[in-house]
């Protein structure tokens, strides 16, 4: 009778990991930084509890990962894409449709950010633009975007609301597009949401699908 | 009287058996699903290397793979040669599954306690469903698929008893890639345990646990620096990649892994390497729980024959301080709890107990 208690108590556990694991996404770690993905799986894996769960686990991982550090102070010079690029190589000149797009692979933890996008105030040069903040990947979505006229100090700022699950199947991903003949994009970054701006954020608004590119 | 009680027996348990047997059959979608779960479109970044060097220029480690695709890649371009690497990696994963449940069906076969074969079964899934086929699937063009592959084709042997097959399929490991001896831990640990315990077979036995150790030392030793330069100069690679494997990945020595590791990983991410770890060992455990519950009565040195169950487990993980491909490395563990379960429940490894 022991014997069969126990052997049920077993089985049970084996039953219990097997199907939280099933679910679960693959998880790929290295010591500073993981990334999770369902390749060729049904989308509603993504939806399911052990799913949750496993994100909620790693979502501090990448709390201090050097690569992200790296893009965050440089991120203008991780932009890549069709525009001509400055001397120094981190400011980009969109020209009509011309759109520059990075970092690559950037994993951060879920919270509220605020992206900086600045571009140069010169009076030759200062079309419209439309900027981004959306995750990469198969759950791909558009997080924050503003289209129009670079404001007269050059700075756009975007607050966006990275989820859990957003940040745990998805790279980040920070976008610009010219709109206009000429818009110079000199800095890019991003920082935490202070108090303030948490508090004065939105509620919580649908993201849209991010459009394929 | 004895023809009777046996027959009647026999028709009771062949049901039992076949459903069973059904069930392994049918949790090896379960696999199946974890291959797809992690298996990406593309061939891995830095994965190129293992098929594009070769021992044209001289002995190198790692060498073997691109050695045995060389006369492919003189016909067509790496580009090209991609979908054939992709169909073999995923041709591998399968069969890990495959060798994976031939295994436990081997174990149902030799168990006659019903608990112990529901166990079993149910230790398949878990194993199937651990993050092990994913994380392999994931690492598309990387050769632990290969590795992993020989370790269960030897394993398989070993259990067989045909343990010299099993030392010459060894051999060839640790010319793949020298993490070989890693993955081969768990297995080489048990038969160490067995050559003590049961004083049999001692010589073949050492033998199978040895060969892959001696091997990667050659394979240490004879490598060629000069070799590898000109492998890698004359390599379809990109310059920075050729300038990263041998910055990263060649000129790396053992002392300034471990280094590297202390230094940077443990120290700056022990916080990380404890979640991760959690993470992906927690089937293992449960494992090595199984195998207790299974086979624990009859084990000979019970509490000793648990421990070299748990340090056989736990054997791959050494790698870890040498490299920090972190995941990759627990995953192995949840194959080496399985490897475990399977020989710790071997009568010719650890025969039973006569109180068993």
């Amino acid at each position: 009778m022991k014997r069969r208690i126990h052997a049920v108590a077993l089985n049970a556990a084996l039953a219990g990991v097997a199907v939280f694991y099933m679910f679960s996404p693959t998880v790929y770690a290295y010591f500073s930084e993981v990334s999770m993905v369902y390749s060729h799986v049904p989308e509603w894996f993504a939806a399911t509890a052990p799913a949750h769960l496993t994100a909620r686990i790693f979502d501090r991982y990448n709390a201090n990962a050097p690569r992200a550090v790296r893009f965050r102070q440089t991120l203008s010079c991780f932009l890549v894409g069709p525009a001509r690029r400055g001397p120094s190589g981190c400011t980009h000149a969109l020209g009509y449709g011309e759109t520059v797009s990075g970092p690559p692979m950037l994993k951060i933890t879920s919270g509220q950010y605020v992206a900086r996008f600045e571009f140069s105030s010169s009076a030759s040069c200062v079309g419209p633009v439309r900027v981004e903040v959306l995750t990469a990947g198969r759950f791909g979505r558009v997080l924050a975007g503003y289209s129009g006229p670079v404001p007269p100090d050059g700075r756009v700022e975007l607050p966006f609301r990275l989820r859990l699950m957003a940040a745990a199947l998805g790279t980040v991903e920070f976008r610009a597009t010219g709109l206009g003949q000429c818009a110079e994009l000199a800095r890019a970054d991003w920082r935490e949401a202070s108090d303030v701006e948490r508090a004065w954020a939105s509620p919580v608004t649908p993201d849209r699908r991010a459009p394929s590119r | 009287m004895w023809f009777a009680e046996a027959s009647v027996s026999q028709v009771r348990e062949a049901p039992r058996i076949r459903v069973e047997q059904a069930l392994l059959a049918l949790f090896t979608i379960a696999g199946t699903v974890g291959i797809l779960k992690g298996l990406p479109p593309d061939l891995i970044d830095g994965s190129e290397y293992y098929w594009v060097l070769s021992y044209r220029h001289g002995f190198i480690k790692r060498g073997f793979v691109g050695t045995l695709v060389r006369p492919l890649l003189e016909r067509w371009s790496f580009d090209q040669l991609k979908p054939l690497i992709m169909t073999a990696h995923i041709a591998a994963c399968l069969w890990i599954v495959y060798a994976c449940y031939r295994l436990f069906r081997w174990a149902l076969h030799g168990e006659r306690d019903v608990e112990a074969r529901i166990t079993l079964t149910m230790s398949f899934l878990c194993l199937m469903c651990s993050q092990l086929m994913p994380t392999l699937a994931h690492d598309a063009g990387y050769v632990d698929v290969y590795v992993i592959a020989l370790v269960l084709g030897a394993f398989s042997l070993i259990v067989k008893e045909r343990y010299v097959e099993a030392a010459l399929l060894t051999a060839v490991g640790p010319f793949v890639h020298e993490s070989f001896i890693f993955v081969w831990a768990p297995v080489a640990i048990i038969l160490l345990w067995s050559s003590a315990v049961t004083k049999a077979g001692v010589g073949k036995k050492l033998l199978a646990a040895a060969m892959p150790a001696v091997l990667t030392a050659a394979v240490i030793v004879l490598h060629s620096d000069r070799a590898v330069r000109l492998s890698i100069e004359a390599a379809p690679l990109s310059e920075d990649t050729k300038g990263l494997l041998i910055t990263h990945i060649f000129e790396q020595t053992i002392p300034s892994a471990f280094h590297h590791m202390m230094v940077y990983d443990f120290r700056d991410d022990l916080g990380n390497f404890a979640i991760a770890a959690a993470y992906f060992l927690l089937p293992a455990a449960v494992l090595i729980w199984a195998a207790a519950f299974c086979y624990g009565r009859a084990w000979p040195a019970r509490r000793t024959t648990f421990l070299v169950v748990v340090l056989a487990t736990l054997s791959p993980l050494t790698i870890l301080v040498l490299a920090w491909d972190l995941s990759r490395f627990l995953a192995w563990s949840n194959l080496a709890a399985f490897v475990a379960l399977i020989a710790s429940g071997s009568r010719t490894l650890l025969p039973p107990t006569r109180r068993a």
